[in-house]
């Protein structure tokens, strides 16, 4: 059997961890490439639908990062995008999600090394897990799945 | 040849059935509610409700099934695939709905077959037989019997099971007849039937005879003729919230949603079940939305049911069983809306057209 | 009990007497409130416009559903300005609505009713009830009384729960779940779901898939219950609309309870005070995200 590659999103902000990524890959950071990013103007634009709907998309794993508090471009962005997960996660747990499949960081645009550390943190954890087969088991059949992730693994 | 059925022998049936080839769906607890559900012990039968919490009307109009799947092979080679009848529609028989449960389906039959014939719910038709069991029990959101059917109606049953005087705490027999071809068939090919007469259990007369017809289906559609404009619309269904309940778990409202899920390579068509009680239903992609008020669209569906269904099909499009009556969050009851509208046309017969 | 039968009786006198009055004078046009229902022994929502029918007016245990939820309907608001029967509940539910700019203090008269809790037998949310007095109100009917509060016995469904494993949960409410049919009666039967277009009416994307299968049932069950975070006031109109009766009113009270947990919140005590996800605390921190 072919090693097992999760499927995972990762949606970053612009302005900190997205910038962080640039950093770790201009300083030629080796990290695992098993997530696909997307990248929001603000961890504050993050609607708790993405989440589910990269689960609903076959995902084994989400990574939601953005700015330190504090160091949030628009300010306050990141403040609210903290007390909507807060009680998402609380949301999730009690409704039977396995949180170890989501993760959440600040990283800012000056931590590369963090970036990649953090990035081979989530890619090893998912792929010990393994596919997220509980949620992926009550997706309808023939739906489309491949052809947004196809290119991830 | 006078047939019988003992509770006792349910599993015996059952057993047949399943050898014979067809699966059987009966009414069963699901949590705290009861809905049809495939049966397998004669245990999981729940019989003693009135009526069930859904009506059986998903084993003919899917809640939910797929129509047509699709799948990119190369740049514009498309796959496409629809069900076979096989899947969507195996031998199946109905067990233990009441007779306005039964009634349901068949008349809904004749909008499935007037413009275009809808094959799911034709097939699903053909190969469903249903056994009706007599109501030795109503309630007050009961109005079969203002709807032209009654406690013991044949109407779109293939077999009718008549409870007898001749039961002893959970076991009962049942007199059993026999309606079309379709339910010969199944009781000559399934084992459990018996040959007897039993005495007809007098519950039955005594519910036939207490649920007195609360309004008359031909004066109500007169009304409806004259009273499109009637103030009565918009003070009537001010306490409707608009739910819908009413209308999934009503057994011949029959209205779908088509809508594609899926992408670029591969996906679903699917069909859902919708209710004109909600604004999306009718609203256009323009923006403008014919029916935009509550009492527009509750309206519509007193109409459909017994003014368009009926003007159409000689049928009225309800069977009495009271589920909108008992489901209701605000007790809108249709029955007594339709009183309501049967006192409007004794008192004003004049004055309707003027509203 | 510490409103008795005689107590009662007065109450519902003087809210018909008022009622008249405000209707006579031109204060409001419609009354909202509670009367006999068709079905025998049922309470339901009654739209008085005629001073001369206020005696239709009851108020009982058997009042349980939230009025305010009226106040969204487009017919409701061209009536001109409404007087409403508001419980403890109700009163929350309107004072949420006014801070979420759905209409303003003035628009409406409220008719406070003290409440000891509705249905036969008293429904679970009654026995935790922090609004016996409504924290909002025009006029009073009843004396007030004292807040029951928060009650263990509430909570009990929601810890027993919480000791499940995750996967134990998530077969427990895929089960539950998959009865939805989709009716959405739980999105009408809220106060608060005002929202002209729903989520799971937008279709592009289609975020929430329209379908009642077990990913669509289950998708719209917790964006519903999301969506409601520091805004449920518990009143459990959505499961006494359920015609599945699929315990929303756990997931509601989960997240009552967390919001009050991590913010000290608890919706619609007032009008003014920002709602927990609206807002934030300079420097705060969470454990979760490192």
């Amino acid at each position: 059997m072919a090693e097992f590659h999760p499927k995972t999103f990762a949606f970053l902000c612009n302005w900190c961890t997205y910038t962080g990524a640039d950093l770790a890959g201009t300083s030629r950071m080796l990290y695992p490439a098993d997530f696909r990013v997307i990248k929001v103007p603000c961890t504050g634009r993050i609607d708790m639908e993405f989440i589910i709907k990269a689960f609903e998309q076959g995902a084994d794993g989400v990574w939601v990062s953005g700015c330190h508090i504090g160091d949030c471009h628009y300010n306050t962005g990141n403040y609210y995008a903290q007390r909507r997960w807060t009680i998402f996660r609380q949301e999730l747990a009690f409704l039977g999600i396995d949180l170890r499949r989501l993760k959440f960081t600040w990283i800012s645009a000056a931590e590369g090394r963090k970036f990649a550390d953090e990035a081979a943190e989530f890619v090893n954890r998912i792929t010990q897990l393994g596919p997220y087969n509980e949620f992926q088991s009550i997706l309808p059949e023939n739906r489309e799945v491949e052809s947004i992730l196809g290119g991830v693994s | 040849m006078a047939l019988s059925i003992h509770s006792d022998d349910f599993q015996t049936l059952l057993d047949s059935l399943r050898e014979a080839g067809y699966r059987c769906v009966g009414p069963a607890r699901d949590g705290t509610i009861t809905k049809f559900k495939p049966i397998e012990q004669a245990g999981d039968l729940f019989l003693d409700e009135i009526l069930t919490t859904v009506s059986p009307k998903e084993f003919f109009l899917a809640e939910h099934e797929a129509i047509l799947s699709y799948r990119m092979k190369g740049k514009s080679d498309i796959e496409l695939t629809t069900p076979s009848k096989e899947e969507y529609a195996p031998p199946t028989l109905v067990f233990g709905c009441r007779p306005c449960d039964a009634a349901g389906p068949d008349i809904v039959k004749s909008v499935m077959t007037w413009d275009y014939d809808d094959r799911f719910f034709l097939d699903r038709a053909d190969s469903t037989v249903i056994a009706a069991i007599a109501c030795v029990e109503a309630d007050e959101a009961c109005f079969c019997t203002s709807v032209e059917l009654a406690p013991d109606s044949q109407t779109g049953a293939d077999i009718l099971l008549i409870p007898s005087s001749n039961s002893t705490g959970d076991t009962q027999e049942y007199s059993v007849t026999a309606i079309t071809e379709k339910g010969r068939k199944l009781i000559d090919s399934t084992k459990g039937w018996k040959d007897g007469n039993p005495e007809r259990a007098s519950a039955i007369d005594e519910v036939k005879s207490n649920l007195k017809p609360s309004f008359d289906p031909a004066k109500v559609r007169e009304w409806l003729d004259n009273g499109f404009d009637h103030e009565w619309w918009n003070t009537a269904t001010l306490s409707c919230i608009g739910c819908g309940t009413c209308t999934y778990t009503c057994p011949t409202c029959h209205c779908f949603d088509i809508v594609d899920e899926g992408g670029q390579s591969e996906g679903v068509r699917v069909k859902n079940w919708d209710s004109c009680m909600m604004s999306l239903f009718t609203l256009h992609t323009s923006g403008h939305n014919p029916r935009p008020l509550k009492s527009n669209r509750f309206r519509q569906r007193i109409m459909h049911k017994f003014k368009y269904y009926p003007d159409l099909f000689e049928r009225i499009l309800c069977t009495g069983c009271g589920r909108c009556q008992r489901h209701c969050p605000v007790d809108m009851a249709l029955k007594g809306l339709l009183e309501q509208i049967g006192r409007l046309a004794a008192e004003t017969p004049d004055q309707v057209a003027a509203g | 009990m510490v409103i008795s039968e005689a107590d009662t009786t007065k109450i519902v006198n003087s809210l018909r007497v008022r009622a008249k009055e405000l209707l006579e004078s031109g204060e409001v046009k419609v009354i909202i409130g509670y009367g006999e229902g068709y079905t025998k022994g049922k309470a339901v929502p009654v739209f008085i416009t005629d001073p001369g029918k206020t005696d239709q007016l009851i108020f009982d245990a058997r009042c349980v559903n939230n009025l305010s939820m009226y106040l969204k309907h487009a017919e409701i608001k061209a009536m001109g300005k409404v007087g409403i029967v508001a419980k403890g509940c109700d009163a929350r539910a309107i004072n949420v609505l006014i801070l979420e700019s759905q209409f303003k203090r003035e628009d409406i008269f409220i008719l406070g009713v003290v409440c000891e809790g509705v249905g036969d037998p008293i429904e679970e949310q009654c026995k935790s009830c922090v609004a016996n007095t409504p924290p909002v109100y025009d006029e009073l009917f009843g004396e007030p009384i004292e807040n029951q509060g928060w009650n263990d016995e509430t909570f009990a469904k929601i810890e027993e729960l919480e000791s499940m494993t995750q996967s134990e949960l998530w077969n427990f409410w895929v089960k539950e779940f998959d009865r939805c049919i989709k009716c959405y009666a739980c999105r009408e039967a809220c106060p608060m779901c005002t929202c002209t277009r729903c989520i799971t009416d937008k279709n592009q994307p289609q975020w929430v898939p329209t379908s009642p299968h077990s990913d669509g049932n289950y998708h719209w069950n917790l964006t519903r219950a999301f969506h409601l975070v520091g805004r449920c006031v518990g009143c459990n109109s959505c499961e006494r609309a359920c015609p599945m009766d699929i315990p929303l009113s756990l997931v509601n009270w989960k997240l009552i309870k967390a919001v009050h947990d991590e913010y000290e919140f608890i919706a619609g005590m007032d009008a003014e005070t920002a709602p927990p996800l609206a807002t934030y605390t300079e420097g705060e921190e969470t454990d979760f995200i490192k």
